[in-house]
C-alpha cells in the first residue's frame, strides 16, 4: 500500500497499529507485574529480593537504558530533518545501549543463578524472570530492528529516510523503555518499602 | 500487476491470496470445518449420556470431547466465523478497498489455521487435551495430566490467540482509519461498531490468557510452581487470570453476532435499526463492563462479602444495556414489513434465544443462587442459550444473508427453512431440558451418571434434540455445496439492503469499489434508493472508472510461511527429545519470513 | 417491600405449582427440595428471581411474537413502513426498568451474602473435608475421627465445614442442603450449615453429595453422603467410628493378613493395626459404610468383589467402575477369587451396627 494513504485520523496505519499495540502490551505487561506483586512475598523458600537485588548495578542499567531512549528521540529528529550520519550514530547507540542492557541483565540473571535463584526455585525467582525476561525479550525484538533499520539506512544511503518507520521504532523504544521504568520502581525499589 | 482480469484460481492463488474476501471465505470454510468436528464430538458426548452408566466411550474420552468441544467451539468455530464477517463485511462496509494490513490478515489466518491443527494435533497421539477448555491449573499441572494433552491445548491456544491479537490490530485500525469520505464514526453501519468494540476486547484481554498460558507452560516444562501451593503458588490465581480473559471473551462470540442480527432485522423489516446511538453506546457500554465482571464465574471459591457483592453488582448492571438492546431489536421489528426467509428466521430466533439465555444469566448473577447452579446443567443451558441460540444462530443468519454477496449464489431457502427448524427445535429439545437437570442437581463435565438419580428422561430427550440439530447441520452442508455450483444467481441488490457492500457487484470484484463511495448518511445506499416518505428513487447511472488504474497489494507467500515457522517453534517447545531442533528450525523460519516480508515490494 | 415479596411469593408457588412441579420430584439432589435454612434463604431469592425474569420473559416474548406475526410480509404486500429511527423517551424507559427490576433481585441477594459471612458460633461441630482424586476425607478434629465418603451428623447442629484438597481443585456440593463451595488446594475454605431435622430416626437420613469442579477421569464418581443421625445415635456413631476390626474366624484372619501382604496397608488405615496409609480413604469401620469407591458401588459382598476385580483386571486409567483410581494392583499382586472373599469377609465385618 502506499505510504502516504489518507487516513481518517491523520495518523499513519502503521503508527496507529503501533499505538494499539502499546496498549496491549499494557496489558501484557500488567498482568506481568500484578503476577509478581502477587508473588513476590508468596515464596516458601529463598533467596528474596531483599536477599540478592544490587540496587547499583540495576541502577546503572536503568540509566543506559534512558540514555538509548534520549538516542532514539536525536535518531527521530535526524531523520525528520533529513540527516543521514546522525541519524545513523543515533541509532547505533540505541542499539549499542540495548545491547549494554541485555548484556546487564545477562549478568543480574547468572549473577542471581549463582546465588541460588533459579526459574524454579520459588514463586518470586519465577515471577521475577518472567517479568524481567519478558521486557528483555522486548529489547532484543527492539535491537533487531533497529540494527534493521541501520544497515538498511547503511545501504541505502542517501535515499533512505523513512520517517514514519523510524519514528514508530521510536515509539515501541520508548514504550519499552517506560514499561522498564515501571518494572525498576516496582521490582527493585519496592523492596525498600 | 495484472491481477484485474478474470479471477485467479487454483491451490497457490488462494495459499498467497491477500485479498480480505478470499480470507474471510479461508476463514469460514475453516470455521465451519471445525464446527463438523466439534458437533462429532457435541453427539459422542450427548451419545454418551443417552442412558446412565452408558459405555459408549471411555472417561478419558468424554473428558477429552468436554475439553475440545468447548475449546473448539468458542476459538476454532464462533471466533473465526466471526472473523469470516469481519474480514468480508469490513472494508465493504466503511467502503475500503482492503483492510489497512492485507499480509497481516493473511498471516492471521495461516497462524489461526495451524493452531488449531496444532491444538487438535492431541487427537492423532490418542492424547487429546481432557483439563477442560478452561483448563484450571492445578488439574492441568504436569503431576496431574503427565501426558501431553495439556501442552497441546497451551500451546495450540497460545497460538491461535496470536492469531487473534494480530486480526484485531489490523481492524482496529482499518475501522478507525480507512472508512470512505463521509462515514464518521456514528455513521458506520452497525456490525462495524460491534466489530470495532470486539476488537478492543481482544487486543485489550489476549494479553491476560497469553500470560496465563506461559505460566502454565512454565510450571510444565520449567518446574516454576505458579499454580502449585505446596511451593506458594495459587490455584486461585490461575483462574483470575482466565477469567479477565475469559468473560470478554463471551462477549468477543456474541458482540458480532448481536451487530449481524443488528443489520438483519433492519433490512428484512424494512425500517433502520431502531435507536442506533443507543445501540452504539450500549455496545460500548457492554465492552466496558465485560472487564469488570470476571470473578462471577468464581463465585465458589470464597472470594469473600465484599468482592462477592461487587461482582454480583457489576454482572447485574451489564444486563441494563443488553436489555436495552433486546427491545430496541423488537422496536426495529415493529411496524416493520418483515420479510420471511432463512435469514430473518435466523436473526429473530437470536433475538428469542438470547433473550431467554440472558434471562437465566440473570439469576445466577446471584450469588447464593449461582452457588446452586454453578456446574450444573442449569449452567450448560445457560450458555448454550446464548452462545448456541444466539451467537451461532446469528453467524447462521449471517451466512444465509450475506451468501449471496459472498458466491454470486442463494442458499437454497427450503433447505435452509428446514434446517432452521430442525435447529430450532432441536437446541430446544436439547437445552431447555438441561434447565431441569440443573436444578436437579446433575453436575457437568461427567461422562456417566447413576440410575438412581432420575435423570434419565431428560437427558434423553436432550439427546435425541442434539441429533435432530445433526440433522440440521448436515442439511447445511448439503445445501452449501449444492448452492456454491447450482443456487440460484444473486442480483448485487437481493434483499433491498441498506449498507454499501449491496452497491456493487456479487461477487464483489476483487478491488471491491470501482470509484471510493461517499456517504452521507447512516444507511447511506437505503438514502439512495428511497427518499424520506419511502418512495423509490431513481438511481443515477454507475459511473464509469478504469479497473486496471486501482493499485492494489500483490498475492504473498511470506505469511503462511511465518505462520508455518510460528507454529512449528510453539509445537518443538513440548516435543520430547528433537523438540528442540523443530523450535530452532521454527525461530529459522520466523525469522526469514520477517525479513523476506519486510523487503517485498507490497 | 415487604407486602411486594409477599405478593411475588404466591405468584412464584403458582407458577411453580402449575407449570414445573410436575418436572420437579423429590429427587436426590434435588435444589428445589431443600432442608437447610441456608437452602431455603437461597431459594427464597430464587424464586424472587424467577418471577422478575419469567415476567420479562413475558413481557418481552409477547410484544415480539405479536410485532412478527402483525407485521409479517403478507403476500404481494408493498406497504412502505415508517422509518422511525428511535424514540430518546421510550429507551430511557427500558433502561431505567430493568435498573429498578435489578434491584429488587439485588437488595434480597445482598441480604443472604452477608448473612452467610457470619462467623460461627463456638461451640459449631468442625469437620474438615478433604477432597481426593476421586473420593471424600472426612475428619472430626473434635472426636478424634477420619473417615470416608459418608459424612455423619448429627441433627439440628450448627456444623462448620472447613473444605480443602489434598490434590486437585474438586467442590463440596449437597444440593439439599443449598450451595456449594470449592476445594481448593493450599487453601482453607468454610462453610456452614445448621443441619436438619431427622425425618427416619431408625436409618438416618441420607443427603447425596457429588463434586462439582472437573477433577480428572472420575469426576462423575465422585459422590458422597451426608447422614443426619439423631444425637444420641451420632454420639454412639462415634464411639465406634475409630474402633479396630474384631477378628471373629479364620477367614477374617486370612483376609487381615492379605490386608497386610498385598500392599493394601501402604495407602489404607485401619485402626489398631499396622495400616496407616494416607493415600487411600481410611477403612476403619469401613463394613458399616452403605456404599464403596465414593457413592459408586453398593458395600455389599458382590459390591466388593466388583470393585476388586475390576482394580485388579484393569490397566490404570481404563478400569470400568472408576478409571484413573490409584486402587490398582501390580502383576505381582494379583487376586483369586478365594482372597477376595477372605479380603471381603475381613472388611465387611461389623464391628458393631450400633448407631
Amino acid at each position: 500500500m502506499s505510504t502516504h494513504l489518507e487516513t481518517n485520523t491523520g495518523v499513519d496505519n502503521r503508527k496507529f497499529a503501533m499505538w494499539t499495540l502499546i496498549g496491549s502490551e499494557c496489558f501484557l505487561f500488567g498482568t506481568l507485574i500484578t503476577n509478581y506483586l502477587i508473588n513476590r512475598n508468596r515464596s516458601v523458600t529463598g533467596p528474596t529480593g531483599q536477599e540478592i537485588f544490587n540496587i547499583d548495578l540495576t541502577t546503572l542499567s536503568t540509566f543506559d537504558l534512558l540514555l538509548s531512549s534520549v538516542a532514539m528521540a536525536f535518531a527521530v529528529y535526524y531523520c525528520k530533518h533529513k540527516k543521514l550520519r546522525p541519524m545513523q550514530w543515533s541509532l547505533a547507540t540505541v542499539a549499542l545501549f540495548g545491547l549494554f542492557f541485555l548484556g546487564f541483565q545477562y549478568y543480574e540473571f547468572s549473577h542471581f543463578l549463582h546465588e541460588g535463584l533459579g526459574l524454579s526455585t520459588n514463586v518470586f525467582g519465577a515471577s521475577f524472570y518472567m517479568l524481567t525476561g519478558c521486557h528483555g525479550l522486548h529489547v532484543a525484538v527492539g535491537v533487531m530492528i533497529i540494527s534493521t533499520l541501520l544497515i538498511k539506512s547503511l545501504i541505502k544511503g542517501e535515499a533512505w529516510f523513512n520517517d514514519d518507520v523510524v519514528e514508530i521504532c521510536g515509539l515501541y523504544w520508548h514504550f519499552v523503555d517506560v514499561i522498564w521504568i515501571i518494572i525498576f520502581t516496582v521490582v527493585y525499589l519496592f523492596v525498600y518499602v | 500487476m495484472s491481477n484485474h482480469g478474470a479471477p485467479k484460481t487454483g491451490l497457490w492463488s488462494w495459499i498467497t491470496t491477500v485479498d480480505h474476501k478470499r480470507i474471510a471465505a479461508l476463514y469460514g470454510f475453516s470455521a465451519l470445518l471445525f464446527f463438523v468436528l466439534g458437533g462429532v464430538e457435541a453427539i459422542m458426548m450427548r451419545t454418551q449420556l443417552i442412558v446412565p452408566n452408558n459405555d459408549f466411550i471411555t472417561a478419558r474420552t468424554f473428558n477429552s470431547m468436554v475439553t475440545m468441544h468447548g475449546t473448539t467451539m468458542i476459538f476454532l468455530v464462533v471466533m473465526p466465523l466471526s472473523g469470516a464477517f469481519f474480514n468480508f463485511l469490513t472494508p465493504l462496509m466503511i467502503g475500503a478497498r482492503d483492510v489497512a494490513f492485507p499480509r497481516l490478515n493473511a498471516l492471521s489466518f495461516w497462524v489461526f489455521l495451524f493452531g488449531g491443527l496444532l491444538l487438535n494435533f492431541g487427537f492423532v497421539i490418542n492424547e487429546a487435551p481432557r483439563g477442560g477448555w478452561f483448563g484450571y491449573a492445578n488439574l492441568t499441572e504436569l503431576q496431574y495430566t503427565p501426558d501431553l494433552s495439556a501442552d497441546f491445548w497451551a500451546m495450540g491456544l497460545q497460538v491461535v490467540g496470536l492469531a487473534s491479537l494480530i486480526a484485531s490490530i489490523n481492524f482496529f485500525v482499518t475501522i478507525l482509519n480507512m472508512r470512505c469520505k463521509g462515514m464518521t464514526l456514528l455513521k458506520m453501519p452497525m456490525f462495524i461498531w460491534t466489530t470495532l468494540v470486539t476488537q478492543v476486547l481482544l487486543f485489550l484481554s489476549l494479553p491476560v490468557i497469553t500470560i496465563a498460558l506461559v505460566m502454565i507452560t512454565f510450571d510444565r516444562h520449567f518446574g516454576t510452581g505458579f499454580f502449585n501451593p505446596g511451593v506458594g503458588g495459587s490455584v486461585v490465581l490461575w483462574q483470575h487470570l482466565f477469567w479477565v480473559f475469559g468473560h470478554p471473551e463471551v462477549y468477543i462470540l456474541i458482540l458480532p453476532a448481536m451487530g449481524i442480527v443488528s443489520e438483519i432485522l433492519a433490512t428484512f423489516s424494512r425500517k433502520p435499526l431502531f435507536g442506533y446511538s443507543v445501540m452504539v453506546y450500549s455496545t460500548c457500554a457492554i465492552g466496558f463492563l465485560g472487564f469488570a465482571v470476571w470473578a462471577h464465574h468464581m463465585f465458589t471459591t470464597g472470594l469473600g462479602p465484599w468482592a462477592t457483592t461487587f461482582f454480583v453488582a457489576a454482572t447485574m448492571l451489564i444486563a441494563v444495556p443488553t436489555g436495552v438492546k433486546i427491545f430496541n431489536w423488537i422496536s426495529t421489528v415493529w411496524g416493520g414489513r418483515i420479510k420471511i426467509t432463512t435469514a430473518s428466521l435466523f436473526g429473530l430466533s437470536f433475538v428469542a434465544m438470547f433473550t431467554f439465555g440472558g434471562l437465566s444469566g440473570i439469576m445466577h448473577s446471584s450469588a447464593p443462587i449461582d452457588s446452586q447452579h454453578q456446574d450444573t446443567y442449569f449452567v450448560v443451558a445457560h450458555f448454550h442459550y446464548v452462545l448456541y441460540g444466539g451467537a451461532v444462530m446469528g453467524l447462521f443468519g449471517g451466512i444465509f444473508y450475506w451468501f449471496p454477496k459472498i458466491s454470486g449464489r442463494f442458499l437454497n431457502e427450503t433447505l435452509g427453512q428446514i434446517q432452521f427448524w430442525l435447529y430450532m427445535i432441536g437446541f430446544n429439545m436439547t437445552f431447555f431440558p438441561m434447565h431441569f437437570l440443573g436444578v436437579q442437581g446433575m453436575p457437568r463435565r461427567n461422562y456417566t451418571y447413576a440410575p438412581d438419580m432420575g435423570w434419565d428422561l431428560w437427558n434423553f430427550i436432550c439427546t435425541i434434540g442434539a441429533y435432530m440439530t445433526a440433522v440440521g447441520g448436515i442439511l447445511f452442508a448439503i445445501n452449501l455445496f449444492y448452492s456454491l455450483k447450482k443456487g440460484e444467481k444473486a442480483p448485487a441488490d437481493p434483499w433491498d439492503a441498506r449498507t454499501l457492500e449491496w452497491t456493487i457487484p456479487s461477487p464483489p470484484p476483487e478491488y471491491n469499489f470501482g470509484i471510493e463511495p461517499t456517504v452521507t448518511h447512516l444507511d447511506d445506499f437505503w438514502h439512495r434508493k428511497y427518499d424520506e416518505e419511502g418512495h423509490k428513487k431513481q438511481l443515477p447511472p454507475p459511473a464509469k472508472y478504469d479497473p486496471h488504474a486501482i493499485h492494489l497489494p500483490g498475492p504473498s507467500y511470506w505469511p503462511i510461511c511465518l505462520a508455518a515457522g510460528l507454529t512449528c517453534g510453539a509445537a518443538g517447545f513440548f516435543l520430547k527429545g528433537f523438540g528442540l531442533y523443530v523450535s530452532l528450525v521454527g525461530v529459522a523460519v520466523i525469522l526469514i519470513s520477517a525479513y523476506g516480508w519486510a523487503y517485498e515490494e507490497a | 417491600m415487604v407486602s411486594l415479596v409477599r405478593l411475588l411469593k404466591v405468584l412464584s408457588f403458582l407458577f411453580l405449582a402449575s407449570g414445573l412441579n410436575g418436572c420437579f420430584e423429590k429427587l436426590p439432589m434435588s435444589t428445589a427440595h431443600v432442608v437447610t435454612e441456608w437452602g431455603r434463604q437461597i431459594n427464597h431469592v430464587y424464586l424472587i428471581t424467577t418471577v422478575i425474569v419469567s415476567l420479562i420473559f413475558v413481557a418481552v416474548a409477547i410484544p415480539f411474537c405479536y410485532a412478527i406475526w402483525k407485521f409479517r410480509e403478507k403476500e404481494g404486500e408493498t406497504r412502505m413502513p415508517k422509518q422511525i429511527t428511535g424514540n430518546h423517551k421510550l429507551e430511557i424507559i427500558w433502561t431505567l426498568v430493568p435498573i429498578v427490576l435489578l434491584i429488587f433481585i439485588f437488595l434480597p441477594t445482598l441480604e443472604v451474602i452477608m448473612k452467610r459471612a457470619e462467623a460461627p458460633p463456638e461451640d459449631s461441630l468442625v469437620i474438615e473435608a478433604i477432597g481426593h482424586q476421586w473420593w471424600w476425607e472426612f475428619k472430626y478434629p473434635s472426636l478424634g475421627i477420619t473417615t470416608a465418603n459418608e459424612m455423619f451428623v448429627p441433627e439440628n447442629t450448627h456444623i462448620t465445614i472447613k473444605a480443602t484438597s489434598g490434590d486437585v481443585i474438586h467442590a463440596f456440593w449437597i444440593p439439599r442442603w443449598g450451595g456449594k463451595i470449592d476445594t481448593l488446594p493450599g487453601i482453607i475454605n468454610q462453610i456452614t450449615y445448621v443441619t436438619p431435622s431427622i425425618e427416619d430416626a431408625e436409618k438416618g437420613d441420607y443427603y447425596q453429595g457429588h463434586c462439582t469442579e472437573l477433577c480428572g477421569l472420575s469426576h462423575a464418581r465422585m459422590r458422597y453422603e451426608a447422614v443426619v443421625l439423631t444425637k444420641d445415635r451420632f454420639q454412639q456413631w462415634s464411639k465406634v467410628a475409630m474402633q479396630p476390626p474384631v477378628i471373629a474366624s479364620t477367614l477374617e484372619k486370612k483376609g487381615q493378613e492379605l490386608f497386610m501382604s498385598k500392599t493394601c496397608f501402604t495407602c489404607h488405615a485401619i485402626e489398631g493395626t499396622q495400616a496407616n496409609g494416607k493415600i487411600g480413604p481410611n477403612l476403619t469401620n469401613f463394613g458399616n459404610r452403605r456404599h464403596l469407591a465414593a457413592g459408586t458401588l453398593n458395600n455389599t459382598k458382590d459390591g466388593l468383589h466388583t470393585w476388586l476385580r475390576d482394580s485388579v483386571d484393569s490397566k490404570p486409567d481404563y478400569q470400568t467402575i472408576k478409571p484413573g483410581s490409584l486402587m490398582v494392583f501390580g502383576p505381582n499382586f494379583e487376586l483369586t477369587e478365594g482372597d477376595i472373599k477372605a479380603l471381603t469377609a475381613y472388611l465387611q465385618h461389623s464391628t458393631a451396627k450400633t448407631y
